[in-house]
């Protein structure tokens, strides 16, 4: 009995995602692209977009559009970096960044959220 | 008869379900992989391995509250046909059975023989223990999957929050929500009526040969225990 016990606690610590490294990787991330947006260097802030986002905005990235510049959704990643799976939450003192796990490593799915209706948040930049 | 193949006679039941899980859940985790990666394409998430599929809060979560569920089955069943009667049912004990029966029906106290196990000559608590062990463990093991259920959900269930830019919940906001909530009725509701159905089909209907079922020509009104 003492083993079943023992394998679910470890199997339910696993699929957790309880990895602190994770958490590590996503937070550099945040705080990489908020930096970034704010010093307007928007080739590292495009870099940064998960690709649904980066092809949503009209017009070339790295050109600047509405939602990036005036760096409105830049500033310092704000208490700790949530993340469950391969997706995390970041909050910064520019409203809620939203981060996905990729092939390419942590990319920000959506950025300058404010919380909606219900549970839900309005971003001023988000994919599809 | 050679000895392995008296040892396959002997436990084809637990062989043949055994190996009919296993596939199913080979089936399980093929399909599950293939689901989980077409729902990544839609919400612009990572394509992810068969390895890190069968590592992940998905699988865990969709094994777990089938198991929690199978488990919760058997322990009301097991304790309920000790108090509760289906007259006519091959499923149920005869009305006039009702409650733990005595010591000699049960082959305690005087009524132990030499090959009775163990705890069940031994007295005292550990006869108390092992009368009641096969229903403690199916309640123990329900408790543990449906505990895991909630654990695996909760991290299953955040991860598709956040995919919608919506706010990820805590354990005791996941096990008071309608996600866990749907997840476990849903389960509830076949089970319960699996016994039901049973218990009903079995009074009526019969199939030969089967310990499930009354013998064919059993009266319905007689409440016989197997066939």
């Amino acid at each position: 009995m003492a083993k079943i016990v023992g394998v679910l606690v470890i199997a339910a610590l696993l699929v957790t995602g309880c990895g602190s490294a994770q958490r590590e990787a996503a937070t550099a991330t945040a705080a990489e692209f908020l930096t970034a947006v704010k010093d307007s260097d928007l080739a590292t802030a495009c870099g940064l977009l998960a690709p649904d986002t980066r092809e949503s905005v009209e017009g070339p990235c790295e050109g600047g559009f509405p939602e990036l510049s005036g760096g409105s959704v830049g500033g310092v990643v704000v208490g700790t970096v949530e993340v469950w799976g391969d997706r995390a939450q970041a909050k910064s003192d520019a409203g809620v960044l939203f981060l996905v796990e990729l092939d390419t490593g942590w990319r920000v799915s959506a950025a300058g959220c404010e919380p909606s209706v219900g549970d839900t948040y309005e971003c001023t930049l988000a994919g599809p | 008869m050679k000895r392995y193949q008296r040892f396959l006679r002997d436990n084809g039941l637990s062989l043949t379900f055994g190996l009919l899980f296993l596939g199913a859940l080979v089936g399980q985790a093929l399909a599950g992989h293939a689901d989980f990666n077409n729902r990544q394409l839609v919400d612009g998430g990572a394509q992810v391995s068969l390895w890190q599929f069968l590592t992940s809060s998905d699988f865990a979560v969709d094994v777990a509250e089938n198991w929690q569920s199978e488990y919760l089955q058997f322990f009301l069943y097991i304790f309920a046909t000790v108090w509760l009667v289906q007259r006519g049912s091959p499923e149920s004990k005869p009305p006039d059975k009702v409650g733990p029966e005595s010591d000699e029906d049960q082959l305690l106290g005087r009524h132990t023989t030499e090959q009775s196990p163990k705890w069940a000559r031994a007295g005292g608590w550990r006869t108390a223990v092992f009368s009641r062990s096969l229903g403690l463990t199916m309640a123990g093991i329900f408790l543990l999957s449906w505990f895991a259920q909630s654990v695996a959900g909760l991290a299953a269930f955040n991860a598709e929050q956040l995919s919608q830019l919506s706010a990820p919940v805590d354990w005791l906001g996941y096990v008071t929500g309608a996600d866990f909530w749907n997840r476990t009725l849903q389960n509830w509701q076949s089970e319960f009526l699996a016994i039901g159905s049973m218990a009903v089909l079995g009074v009526y209907l019969r199939q030969r040969g089967s310990p499930e079922s009354k013998p064919v020509g059993a009266a319905h009104a007689v409440t016989e225990e197997s066939g």
